[in-house]
């Protein structure tokens, strides 16, 4: 459940754009509204960030990216396959930008 | 009504004379302005926005303007002053790269594109350009963005762009719209004149367009019509094959873009097709037997529209008020 708290962590830190403070593990992001595209690119880099992952663009796909649950499955998939670490540290913003655009 | 694949047909004499009394209606009497100034791209919408102009108010009441910068291709210019010397009107030329040099919109964009590829070097005759992945029927790809860049041998690098440098790249191109804003309202205002503009249906209602750049008109002349009937009244009002035929392009990043590339993932043909099913609630298990497609694509594309509108909400509202 590690790497679910910390997409969650970092999805209502810095995506999660109502006053609802909970996020499901099954809850699609994308029918839900919590996490546009812009949100997705977010996630690619947060992860890379997080776990050493590196993310293809043919892996950026509603399968991998559309719930807590299946972006830590993808991410242990990853790991598995890489052998990536959980040493990376995402900083608090990691746009570097101001608000983020919707 | 029942889909059938003819269904964006229009009657193109009917829907030209129908805008251009819009068009006059709401420009001299509503707005209360004299005419309309027209920025000219060299592209379909603007040549089927300039003819419409020039019949609501007469070639002496309409103001073309023509605005390059050093990313354009050289052919736009050469296509726009076609379409104005065939519609009897006298083009402005502003080259708009020095204001965008003051803006820094080059140094901003080329900085975010060199921080993911670090051999960009446009002063040796890189070109840069952001696309999206074109296989949205095939796959459930989501819109993230990649920056390819083209070496001056011609080979193309890709890769896919992180958030950061996504947004300094969209922000520092968006300089581009929204000076080409700033010159073409200088020019309606001192002729008492209107922007009259020329987005079409599709980048209005998927986003493809510039909050306060592009989108800063005062009307917008074919911002109901799919892309598709667009080119339907091009034809009636005989806009230049060479006009007609080129490819949609976003005229906004130095190497060739098409606006399927970098944008909608379709080709236009398609794509109306099935947004206007969408729109119209037609079950995708119909369109995909119209379109002879699986209905997994038609559900792919449906999702796909979805997402890019509810994305692109923002840069539709007017200014929030605080009640």
């Amino acid at each position: 459940m590690q790497i679910e708290n910390k997409i969650r962590e970092f999805i209502l830190k810095n995506l999660y754009y109502t006053e609802d403070s909970f996020i499901g593990d099954d809850d699609s992001f994308l029918e839900t509204g919590v996490i546009d595209s812009m949100g997705v690119m977010e996630l690619v880099t947060f992860i890379h960030v997080e776990f050493g992952i590196e993310v293809s663009q043919q892996e950026i796909v509603v399968e991998n990216f559309d719930s807590i649950r299946k972006l830590a499955n993808f991410v242990r998939k990853k790991v598995e396959v890489n052998g990536a670490t959980t040493a990376h540290r995402a900083p608090a913003n990691l746009t570097g930008a101001s608000p983020l655009i919707s | 009504m029942k889909f059938t694949r003819n269904i964006l047909s229009i009657d193109p004499a009917a829907e030209t004379q129908r805008i251009v009394e819009s068009l006059r209606h709401n420009v001299l009497r509503v707005l209360r302005r004299h005419g309309g100034a027209v920025g000219i791209s060299g592209g379909v919408d603007s040549a089927v926005v300039l003819a419409l102009s020039v019949r609501a108010f007469g070639p002496g009441k309409v103001v073309p303007v023509i605005m390059p910068d050093q990313d354009s291709d050289p052919i736009s210019q050469t296509l726009a002053r076609e379409l104005a010397g065939q519609l009897g009107v006298t083009p402005v030329l502003e080259n708009v790269t020095s204001a965008l040099e003051g803006f820094g919109c080059y140094r901003r964009r080329d900085e975010a594109i060199r921080r993911v590829l670090p051999e960009y070097d446009p002063g040796r005759g890189y070109k840069a350009k952001i696309v999206l992945p074109q296989n949205l029927l095939q796959e459930n790809t989501l819109n993230t963005f990649s920056v390819a860049i083209v070496a001056p041998d011609g080979t193309e690098r890709k890769a896919p762009l992180p958030a950061r440098e996504f947004l300094q790249i969209v922000a520092a191109s968006n300089f581009k719209q929204r000076t080409r804003m700033a010159i073409l309202y200088y020019h309606a205002e001192l002729r008492n004149y209107a922007v009259i503009g020329t987005a079409n249906k599709n980048e209005h209602d998927q986003g493809f367009f510039v909050k306060y750049g592009d989108a800063g008109v005062d009307i917008k002349a074919i911002g109901h019509l799919y892309k598709t009937q667009v080119y339907q009244l091009a034809e009636y009002l005989q806009i230049p094959k060479a006009i007609r035929e080129r490819p949609p392009t976003s005229d906004t990043y130095s190497a060739a873009c098409t606006q399927q590339e970098f944008f909608f993932r379709l080709p236009f043909d398609l794509m109306d097709l099935l947004w206007y099913a969408q729109e119209h609630e037609v079950p995708p298990a119909e369109v995909a037997q119209v379109m002879d497609l699986p209905e997994v694509q038609v559900q792919r594309a449906y999702e796909d529209f979805s997402r890019k509108s509810r994305t692109t909400n923002y840069l539709r509202m007017h200014a929030l008020e605080i009640n």
